[in-house]
């Protein structure tokens, strides 16, 4: 996008019939898509390339589930996704089917000496990172980490370990791989060309799966079947949703069918049981394109719960409307509290606590259970976050420590002529800013403390086995901790006034 | 007592086992499982467990360095884990 003369793309209103926007060398207009309607995100790339006879264009768009408003249809470029809180469902309620981008502009730095320099530093930050071979080789494919941790979410969140875990491993992932990929310009090349060689799913392939997509279609149906999540990873990319709230969505009905709360008239005669993962597929192809079943899980766990009625809510695994990916917060509490108070809902990429999950030792090691001190782990996690994404910028490296915010920061100020950015403490302050502006955005739509809410197995139902047994995520205390170290109001979850005026938010007081 | 090893990446390759379960003296602590493990395992495993850098060593899923370090005691059913970096996302 840069390439082609602009930074962001702000779309508003709704088209009349369907369109897809083509920006190229600072021009931009809305062409026709209404050929494009129906078709899957890898045909839609195909064609808009073909019809401005460009292979080099690169595309963005939605699949059959965007269009159909879908709430969890994602934006799919290539093989990559931005999966996560519905964006495609934006994209299709504007009948906006893809954004077609080709750019031959040269990038304008203010200092390119400097800028050379910095990326010197950043190179050498990640050869010489203790984990960039690892990451480097396989990614996230694999499932390990988290069942040995026992809090891989198994049977609805309802287990921590799934049976057979090992066959999900990254050794066995190692053994189908094509070839390594990697996003524009990345020298770490963490993705992945997946392919079945034998089996149920011979020949299915996908640029994948990643740790998260591993989970989605084998925890909540309580099977550990590599095939499976080649397939159904591909599936979705296809259609154009997110694997995360699809198999979580896919978990909610299993459990709904094994307590009698929906039947088969319900699934149209689709046998739910756990370690029958037979059926997702079809469910899958339910969801994107609103069928039977697919109609009502299409709405999201909490909308669909609410729908069902008769207790089903209780088995929606979501915050703020958004399902949880997978790690089950009782086995890590700055991870979960995370999950708890991210603006968008339950999305790990807030603000991931490494410390917790792989025993990152910055700013300091952590004993993942414990609750002392993990309001403000949490927010150092969220800020380093939303610092890094403000650059747009992949959030492995620095959650690794590849890239320190000092190279960072004289990135950022080489490329724009900001001499600010070069201050760590700064950049910081950035990061805060930003998650209480998108916090602030919440407040005005009417979120608060009662939005900071998990399902009350996650804090009343002690996990019941495996290494995190006997633990729950004790809410109250952490959520307090939390407002504290953020300096919110703890009775209201809402930013005090000395807190925005401190951060120059001021603007959004009493809005 | 009995104690139940998991080990991952290169250190399952050098044992060539995904598992195993080691017999241990009453009293013994991590130290004692570790040089064990060297003992059993030989030259090569030894060197490659003290390279790996940020090996987190998981007794019964919690990390060794909260439960006494290399001096963690041991219990008969304990299970460790020897997990070299790995990552999700």
């Amino acid at each position: 996008m840069k390439f082609a003369g602009f930074d962001a793309i702000i779309v508003k209103g709704i088209a009349d019939t369907p369109a897809f926007l083509w920006v190229h060398d600072g021009q931009y207009e809305l062409r026709d898509a209404t050929y494009l309607r129906g078709l899957d995100c890898d045909d839609t790339h195909t064609l808009i390339r073909e019809e401005l006879s460009d292979p080099n264009i690169r595309v963005a768009c939605i699949g059959p589930a965007g269009e159909r408003g879908v709430k969890y249809a994602g934006i799919f470029s290539d093989r990559r996704a931005c999966g996560r809180g519905g964006g495609g469902t934006v994209m299709g309620s504007k009948n906006l089917k893809a954004i077609a981008i080709r750019g031959h502009q040269r990038l304008e730095l203010a200092d390119r000496e400097a800028f050379a320099a910095a990326v010197k530093e950043q190179i050498k930050g990640y050869r010489t990172n203790r984990e960039f071979a690892t990451f480097s080789e396989s990614g996230t494919q694999n499932s390990e980490f988290t069942n040995v941790l026992g809090m891989f979410p198994t049977k609805n969140f309802r287990e921590g370990v799934l049976p057979n875990w090992e066959q999900l491993e990254r050794t066995e992932y190692n053994k189908l791989r094509v070839r390594k990929t990697r996003c524009y310009s990345c020298m770490i090349h963490c993705g992945s060309i997946t392919k079945m060689g034998t089996g149920n799913y011979a020949g299915a392939w996908s640029e994948g799966p990643e740790y998260e997509t591993i989970w989605a279609f084998t925890g909540p149906v309580a099977l550990a079947d590599i095939g499976l999540t080649i397939a159904a990873d591909k599936l979705c990319d296809d259609l154009g949703l997110d694997t995360i709230s699809t198999g979580s969505a896919i978990g909610f009905a299993y459990e709904l069918y094994e307590r009698g709360l929906i039947t088969k008239k319900d699934t149209g005669g689709l046998e739910l049981t756990y370690g029958n993962n037979e059926p997702v597929m079809q469910l899958i192809r339910q969801i994107a394109y609103r069928q039977g079943l697919g109609d009502i899980l299409a709405e999201g766990t909490r909308e669909a719960a609410r729908r069902i009625g008769h207790g089903a809510e209780q088995y929606a695994i979501q915050v703020k409307g958004l399902e949880l990916p997978a790690y089950d917060p009782r086995g890590a509490k700055s991870h979960g509290l995370n999950l708890m108070t991210s603006n968008i809902g339950a999305d790990h990429n807030t603000g991931y606590a490494p410390q917790e999950i792989f025993g990152a030792p910055f700013p300091r090691e952590v004993d993942r259970f414990a609750v002392e001190g993990k309001g403000e782990l949490t927010k150092w996690n969220q800020d380093l976050t939303a610092l890094f994404e403000t650059g747009i910028l992949c959030s492995f490296a620095p959650s690794m420590g590849m890239l320190s915010e000092e190279v960072y920061g004289r990135l950022l100020s080489a490329a724009t002529g900001v001499a600010d950015f070069s201050d760590p403490a700064y950049l910081w302050q950035v990061g805060e800013r930003i998650f209480n502006l998108e916090r602030m955005f919440n407040v005005r739509e009417g979120f608060g403390i009662k939005d900071d809410v998990f399902p009350k197995r996650l804090t009343e139902e002690p996990m019941p086995g495996g290494p995190s047994a006997g633990q729950v995520f004790e809410a109250e205390p952490l959520l307090t901790d939390y407002y504290q170290a953020r300096g919110w109001d703890v009775k209201t979850g809402i930013p005090t006034k000395a807190k925005l005026n401190e951060l120059g938010l001021g603007l959004t007081i009493g809005k | 007592m009995n104690v139940e090893i998991l080990f991952f990446g290169q250190l399952r390759e050098l044992a060539a086992v995904r598992q195993t379960t080691f017999v241990m003296s009453d009293g013994a602590r991590l130290v004692d499982l570790i040089k064990h493990l060297g003992e059993e395992y030989g030259d090569a495993f030894r060197r490659e467990l003290s390279n790996i850098r940020r090996l987190q060593i998981l007794i019964n899923g919690q990390r060794h360095t909260f439960l006494g370090g290399m001096e963690a005691p041991l219990k008969d059913g304990d299970t460790v884990v020897l997990l070299p970096p790995i990552f999700g996302g």
